[in-house]
């Protein structure tokens, strides 16, 4: 009997990795291919390229990948861009990035941009009223040895006007893409009012509903969109980026809402902070200790009167957490000017407070960054990794390891305010566009409201009010409203 | 469900107090405006602004910074279409963002309100009385089904009534009604103006629906002649179709190997044996990778399904400890008995894991 476990477990690991010795692969279409390097030929050296986009004034570096280079008028066979996404790198009242997808062997990256759009349309270059820029392109593989490698062109574009409606097009000469419509954020500290939409765990998009609640949201005619990270099952597996990117329902792809409005990301447990996930998204940099991905890994930005920090709680060296990340947050939100920017959001993946559902609160998460919340009067932290929709009380200190229930509105089960300044910090959890869904109870003493539903949040800020609107992603009914002034 | 609080928003529409607000936050943002620009950052010096952009691409709609806090026309018509959104009076919203696109084309602002002017025609049938009506019935906090379902059936086709009876079906069915659920997904699924995915949708809710109220089969064919045989909720369908054959199995496997045990039991010789058989440290090495081995994978990569690796881990592991004891303890059966009684060992061990699993994920909704 022993032999036969032993000669089982040898056939198991022949099974798992004797392709390996082929050299040979299946690629995206099926067909197997006997030019990936062999188990012989030598791994192909990682590579980056830093430099300062024109106009810019900060440096783009990106990610270890087989290959990257400023882009060239060369084009493949398959030179139309897909996947086409946009985020916010540099300031949101002056800038934006763009990524997108084509065939390896178009090299094209290149973007035009003007406020007319007619004019835009009839461009193929820089003429007055339309301007080009440049940027790179990268070509990545989870794969050590280099297969099934795609490529990724990425663009910034800066000095550029606020509350503005630009159109822009991406590739180069002769193959630009559609033009697409994308708006400036407000000036710092503006009043103007805004509105943003939250969502994550899209991963399996089951029920079309990843894609529904893209529709919906581009239909509420959001600013931007902040995602709580899990868009795929496994972060190294590029078809199923092409699927997150790609989906579309009747008269609807995803690209409709994430070309136009910028999409920014925390990485999940799922995304693994994969090279995909860095190769694919532009995020702001600031390499600080302890940080990798090009300081993708953690970062802020400020839209109008508001200022947003992404964490990454899925980190190599669970010792980041309490540490210098931490010190990062802290210091990042020691720099915010609450006088101008009186509204603080908090997006990462696994919950500090969930009730009863599949994964327990990370406590020790809770642990390392509550205090910090607590110090700075973080008004929101959105997570995801239970596929659910979940709101605290207000949370202000912690007892025994347990959050301490803050005062709160009796009328909206909102924080009250005194003196503009929230009595604790709300914690949702806004995720499962596409995940299985997972229970939940709102029976613990810092839950207010749970719901085992496919949910997309939206918040609108006008100056110092907020109104918060859950949303049934596949009815678009109401889940649950808050609505406060500071 | 929480509302908002009517009294919240009766104070936020307070002149006096909207007016306080206003040139305080206006005041206060100037301050901003300028401590931002003191900080020299490159991206927000003129020399970046006005870059390239300047000479090529008027900057027609934008509010120059230092003006961007004033509370001008369009930001107060912007406030009033949100506002009436929120009311809920679609004919005057839609004239609302109408103004907005007027006041300021080629703005931020200007870019939601076509979005919204876009999504109210849309729904626009019967002079907005359908998506009034649909409003109207969100927007209650005891939301009349009956009444809202004969409504239904008074509006003219298009997108407010497809949306409707979407509601008006999933409402139904957590109501308890699954006959008037799943008749409403079906005329969901015959609407004229129904879109793929809620299509898709009906016809997976309704599969749903068919399922809880005890039809698998009828459940399954909904989905299989519509083609849908990718969706989660078919493979999660087919389980529960399978279960129906293995669950009973598993529990006449697990009682067979107990029935042999106890048929044999006066012939047990080797309790000794068995123990000394279980104490070998390169048996327990096995049984402990077996039991282990993918359980701490799993956990090592994430800590989803970590409870199904340990069952089957831990079921694997016991079918051999089983199977190890029941040949060593019966050392005067014959050859072919022993085997027998090994096999079925594992194969009750593997019942037992599966039994396991399947009550663990009973407790799961949409199990």
């Amino acid at each position: 009997m022993q032999r036969t476990v032993f000669f089982g477990s040898a056939l198991l690991m022949l099974a798992a990795f004797g392709c390996e010795t082929t050299g040979r692969v299946v690629d995206d279409t099926g067909v197997l291919t006997d030019d990936a390097p062999g188990r012989d030929a030598p791994l192909p050296m990682p590579t980056s390229l830093t430099y300062t986009p024109e106009g810019c004034g900060y440096e783009v570096t990106s990610p270890q990948v087989l290959d990257v280079e400023m882009g060239a008028d060369v084009f493949g066979a398959a030179a139309d861009p897909g996947h086409i996404h946009v985020s916010f790198v540099g300031p949101s009242h002056t800038s934006f990035a763009v990524n997108w997808h084509t065939d390896n062997d178009t090299h094209a990256s290149s973007l035009l941009i003007g406020t007319d759009q007619a004019l835009l349309d009839a461009a193929d270059d820089a003429v007055t009223g339309v301007t080009r820029s440049e940027g790179h392109f990268m070509r990545f593989s989870s794969d050590p040895r280099g297969r099934n490698a795609e490529t990724v062109h990425e663009v910034h574009v800066c000095g550029l006007t606020p509350s503005t409606t630009y159109y822009y097009r991406v590739g180069g000469a002769g193959h630009w893409s559609r033009s697409i419509e994308i708006v400036t954020a407000p000036a710092p500290g503006s009043v103007e009012p805004f509105m943003f939409g939250v969502t994550g765990d899209s991963r399996g998009n089951e029920e079309d509903s990843w894609t529904i609640s893209q529709r919906r949201l581009r239909d509420r005619g959001i600013d931007f969109e902040l995602f709580s990270g899990d868009a795929v099952v496994l972060g190294t597996l590029q078809p199923q980026w092409n699927d997150f990117f790609s989906a579309r329902v009747t008269d609807f792809a995803v690209e409709d809402l994430i070309a136009s409005r910028p999409l920014m990301m925390a990485n999940g447990n799922h995304d693994a902070l994969a090279v995909n996930y860095l190769a694919q998204f532009a995020f702001p940099q600031e390499m600080t200790p302890g940080e990798i991905g090009q300081g993708e890994e953690w970062y802020s930005f400020d839209y109008a009167n508001a200022h947003f920090v992404f964490l990454n709680d899925t980190v190599e060296d669970s010792g980041v957490l309490g540490n210098e990340e931490a010190n990062w947050l802290r210091a990042d939100l020691g720099a915010v000017n609450r006088t101008t920017t009186p509204w603080i959001f908090v997006v990462h993946h696994r919950p500090l407070y969930t009730c009863q559902s599949t994964h327990s609160p990370d406590t020790s998460l809770r642990a390392n960054w509550q205090p910090i919340f607590d110090e700075f009067h973080v008004d929101f932290v959105l997570a995801g990794h239970n596929h659910v929709y979940e709101r605290s009380a207000p949370i202000f200190g912690i007892e025994g390891g347990q959050g301490m229930v803050a005062s709160e509105d009796p009328s909206t089960g909102g924080p009250r305010i005194t003196d503009g300044v929230p009595s604790g910090t709300v914690y949702m959890v806004a995720a499962g566009v596409g995940a299985p869904l997972y229970p939940v109870e709102t029976s613990c003493p810092t839950s207010r409201e749970g719901t085992s539903t496919r949910n997309y949040v939206v918040f609108e800020i006008e100056g110092r009010s907020l109104h918060m609107t859950a949303y049934d992603a596949l009815t678009d009914d109401v889940l649950d409203e808050l609505e406060y002034i500071k | 469900m929480l509302r908002a609080d009517t009294e919240l928003r009766a104070h936020r529409g307070s002149g006096r107090e909207r007016a306080f607000l206003l040139i305080a936050t206006t005041l206060l943002a100037a301050v901003g405006v300028i401590s931002v620009a003191k900080r020299g950052d490159a991206q927000d010096t003129p020399e970046a602004l006005t870059h390239a952009m300047s000479d090529t691409v008027p900057s027609e709609g934008g509010p120059a910074p230092d003006e961007a806090d004033a509370a001008t026309p369009l930001e107060d018509a912007y406030r009033r279409a949100a506002e009436l959104e929120r009311s809920g009076e679609p004919s005057a919203t839609l004239e609302a963002w109408r103004d907005v696109i007027a006041l300021g084309p080629g703005t931020r602002m200007a870019a939601r309100a076509h979005r919204r002017v876009s999504w109210l025609e849309e729904r626009s049938e019967g002079g907005f009385a359908p998506l009034n009506a649909l409003l109207a019935f969100r927007a209650s906090d005891a939301p009349d089904l009956e009444t809202f379902s004969a409504r239904v059936e008074t509006m003219p086709a298009g997108r407010v009534r497809v949306e409707s009876r979407l509601l008006l079906a999933q409402a139904w069915g957590r109501a308890g009604d699954t006959d008037r659920a799943a008749a409403m997904y079906r005329a969901v699924v015959g609407e004229p103006e129904v879109h793929d995915d809620e299509s898709r949708l009906a016809r997976d809710e309704l599969a749903g629906v068919l399922a809880a109220s005890g039809d698998l089969g009828g459940a399954l064919h909904e989905l299989e002649s519509a083609g849908m045989t990718d969706s989660a909720r078919h493979g999660v369908l087919l389980r529960a179709a399978r279960r129906t054959v293995l669950e009973p199995v598993a529990w006449a496997v697990i009682a067979l190997f107990v029935v042999l045990v106890l048929a044999g039991i006066k012939r047990v010789r080797g309790v000794a044996r068995a123990v000394a058989a279980l104490g070998d440290p390169a048996t327990l090495a096995a049984v402990g990778i077996v039991a282990l081995g993918p359980y701490l994978i799993a956990r090592a990569t994430g800590d989803e399904a970590t409870f199904a690796f340990l069952v089957l881990g831990g079921a694997n592991a016991l079918g051999l400890l089983l199977a190890f004891a029941a040949r060593a303890a019966f050392p005067s059966a014959p050859s072919p008995a022993r085997r027998a009684l090994s096999v079925t060992a594992v194969l009750a061990a593997l019942g037992a894991g599966y039994l396991a699993a399947l009550y663990h994920a009973q407790s799961l909704p949409f199990a």
